[in-house]
């Protein structure tokens, strides 16, 4: 009971923020170049890490389909398949799951220390709103930052997949990549491209709320990490589920 | 003198826990006034209630005889130009220079040109007896004496007309203690400006205080100038007193 | 680079050891895998949930595609579900709030000296903090991402039923007919092995956390980061070579 009063506290309170930060953004904008900034910074911090796990997501899901397929014997389907599962599902799914960490956690760290060291006060008082001076770059700069990144991460999982197919499947590439577009349709790419948007709000949005709710010591820092890193992940499931359940009713309508 | 500020019957709980249990108390323009208490009093609370970083549940706050607690967060910004609160920590920003980290409030409050502006940082800057070699400097790069030092250069530098100051020595050891309660002190004479500051140190509040106010468990337990307190019978206000006497013989 | 080595390994070494030299603390032991447990039980639930909805859906629109029938998606869907999605998805979840909570826990008590304290008190701060970690975490996670497992899998029984129209008796003859042993025990060992590396990645970032609030901040950052990585990576290996013995 205590866990579901609590959750449904936070949902309050999150959808509170998100309103204030949407009318702080109709009234007064924050300057581009602090947003390229924070896209800036977002990229150094996670370009390597979103390579590297990207192009381990796209190796686990061949090999997964390739044991699957080899039972068919149809190895030729491999290519189309593993993209197309990993562009349209696993692949955002779990590469989000790292940025939640790389990103969300971050971000939830430096405002939470920003706010228990009295700087979000201190801004206040110096005559500046918080929300648009440092909410918003970082709010508007992670979702552009977090979508890029999660397209490049897929393009990193179809190198994974490519490369892994002919080490481990015995499918060299050319037949990997012809065999791609018979399965990978306009509304798979579509799948992945709409979830990456979903994604990169899902955690610009949880990150900045959990790191500004931030009150107390050291410890509530830690804490609003933890927080914005399980926050983070149980949306995007769960916002995976809510995604996939468009996609296929657009499907049909097509 | 004449009257700037005036808490009428502030209270304020926090999920049930009354921390603040009707604070009335005046301030005279150009004094220093010294609010004491033990940790945990609200202390700091009253004087974020001023800034309106927090709002008081019930009560006025009368700042030129207008009613300023349920102002709204536009019209806090003329409060906040004459108000200045300096933090319990420095809070400067550690993404900033030394510099920016001054300038942030006088471009944000003021309209003043570039040439003003960097008259006034420098000047501030001055005030509170640090060189200005430093200002190119990140936060990070300076000792935790000085960054307070810069802090309150930063709130300094806006020229209020009240000075706020959160538990300034917390943290420090007892030279730097001793100095930046001088810093008050000059300040205050200098620019004439009203100081309320919080703390529980005892022996600087008789040294520098025009008026001093005791706070137990979110009530005034006793108020008055330095002569009243020195002989209260109230027995927190006698604790404090002895530790001043054990501390100097 | 090489003290970080050191460091690590040294976690590892002496952690695994110090859980066979007395005194056990079984106390620790359950306290660690109850907070394993009561912290991510929920959570990993509800999400392997949703995960079967988006697997049975997505199965059945590729096989669709390439055979024009979904007869096969019970089979194939619980196949992903046990030897990958089950797992990974546990693993993740636990390495996000149960090794971000431990590296929180263990960077607060080493930037308020909590950790020299003990070794004041002569006990070693890695037996006493990692080993029952550890133990915790590789039987929590081992039970909860069997659990894990079972529920997604009734679940996707549920959502093969209502979406696709076959009845759960087919769904489960299916999955005896695709899912072998070796896949129950490989699963396990996945678990295991993403149990083993959150204690150690959270300590590891616990023991070298700075000083002041940003200190916490960073070193449960750094390890929730670092947990994410590895567990995808091992998962990487791990699929790889368990797919010789099919």
């Amino acid at each position: 009971m205590q866990i579901l009063r609590s959750f449904v506290d936070d949902l309050g309170l999150y959808f509170l923020f998100l309103k204030e930060v949407f009318s702080t953004f109709c009234k007064s904008p924050p300057e581009k170049k602090y947003i390229y900034s924070q896209v800036l910074k977002v990229f150094q911090s996670s370009l390597l890490t979103t390579s590297f796990s990207g192009f381990f997501v796209g190796a686990i899901m061949t090999i997964q389909f390739a044991m699957q397929i080899k039972m068919f014997g149809a190895s030729g389907y491999l290519g189309g398949l593993s993209t197309s599962g990993t562009v349209r599902e696993v692949g955002p799914l779990l590469i989000a799951f790292l940025l939640s960490g790389k990103v969300g956690a971050y971000t939830s760290a430096e405002l939470g220390s920003m706010k228990v060291s009295e700087q979000i006060d201190a801004i206040r008082c110096l005559g500046a709103n918080p929300i648009q001076e440092i909410i918003l770059p970082r709010f508007i700069g992670i979702i552009l930052a977090s979508f890029f990144l999660l397209v490049y991460g897929i393009l990193f999982a179809f190198y994974g997949g490519v490369l892994m197919s002919y080490i481990f499947a015995d499918v060299n590439t050319l037949e990997y990549v012809r065999h791609v577009p018979t399965i990978m349709t306009g509304i798979s790419l579509f799948s992945g491209v709409f979830k990456s948007i979903v994604f990169a709000f899902a955690i610009a949005s949880l990150c900045t709320f959990y790191g500004y709710k931030a009150s107390g010591g050291a410890k509530a820092v830690g804490k609003a990490v933890v927080s914005t890193s399980v926050a983070c992940m149980f949306s995007i499931v769960i916002l995976d589920w809510f995604t996939t359940l468009i996609v296929d009713v657009i499907n049909r309508w097509l | 003198m004449s009257r700037i500020l005036e808490f009428q019957n502030i209270k304020k709980s926090f999920s049930g826990r009354e921390v603040l249990k009707g604070i009335s108390f005046e301030v005279n323009k150009g004094d220093i006034v010294f609010i004491l208490g033990t940790s945990g009093t609200g202390k700091s609370v009253l004087l974020k209630n001023l800034v309106g970083l927090l709002r008081p549940d019930s009560g006025a706050i009368i700042w030129h005889d207008k009613d300023i607690s349920q102002y709204s967060e536009e019209q806090y910004l003329e409060v906040r130009k004459n108000c200045c609160l300096v933090f319990q920590q420095p809070a400067l920003f550690d993404s900033m220079t030394l510099y920016e980290n001054i300038a942030f409030g006088l471009r944000r409050l003021t309209n003043l040109n570039e040439e003003e502006l960097d008259k006034q940082v420098r000047d501030s800057l001055k005030a509170v007896d640090l060189k200005e070699e430093i200002l190119s400097l990140k936060p990070a790069a300076i000792s935790y004496g000085m960054q307070k030092r810069l802090s309150i250069a930063r709130s300094l530098c806006l020229n209020p007309e009240i000075l706020l100051f959160d538990e300034p020595t917390t943290g420090l050891d007892p030279v730097s203690t001793q100095a930046i309660n001088q810093l008050i002190f000059r300040l205050s004479r200098k620019y004439d400006t009203t100081s309320i500051v919080v703390s529980h140190d005892m022996h600087c509040a008789l040294d520098i205080a025009d008026y001093i106010i005791v706070l137990d468990k979110g009530k005034i337990v006793e108020q008055g100038d330095v002569d009243k307190i020195k002989c209260s019978e109230v027995p927190l206000v006698k604790d404090f007193l002895q530790e001043v006497l054990d501390a100097n013989s | 680079m090489l003290a970080s080595v050191n460091q690590l390994l040294q976690i590892v070494a002496i952690g695994v050891l110090s859980i066979f030299r007395p005194p056990y603390r079984w106390k620790n032991y359950l306290r660690e895998i109850s907070f394993v447990g009561s912290e991510s039980f929920l959570v990993v639930i509800i999400c392997v949930s949703f995960a079967a909805i988006v697997t049975i859906i997505e199965a059945s629109y590729h096989m669709t595609l390439v055979v024009q029938s979904d007869a096969m998606v019970p089979g194939f869907a619980s196949l992903l579900i046990i030897r990958e999605l089950g797992s990974v998805i546990t693993a993740l979840l636990i390495g996000s709030r149960v090794g971000a909570g431990w590296a929180a826990e263990v960077a607060s008590m080493k930037i308020s000296e909590q950790i020299d304290a003990l070794k004041l008190l002569r006990i070693d701060p890695i037996k006493y903090l990692v080993s029952p970690k550890i133990v915790g975490s590789v039987l929590g996670t081992l039970l909860l991402g069997l659990a894990a497992n079972i529920i997604c899998l009734i679940c996707a029984m549920f959502v093969t039923k209502l979406k696709l129209g076959y009845p759960m008796p087919t769904f489960i003859s299916m999955t005896k007919l695709f899912v072998e042993v070796q896949d129950l025990v490989f699963a396990s060992l996945k678990l295991m092995t993403f149990g083993f590396v959150v204690p150690i990645i959270a300590c590891f970032y616990g023991f070298r956390a700075k000083s002041g609030a940003e200190g916490v901040g960073s070193a449960t950052t750094q390890a929730v980061v670092s947990i994410s990585v590895a567990i995808i990576f091992l998962d990487f290996v791990l699929s790889y070579v368990f797919s010789h013995f099919y």
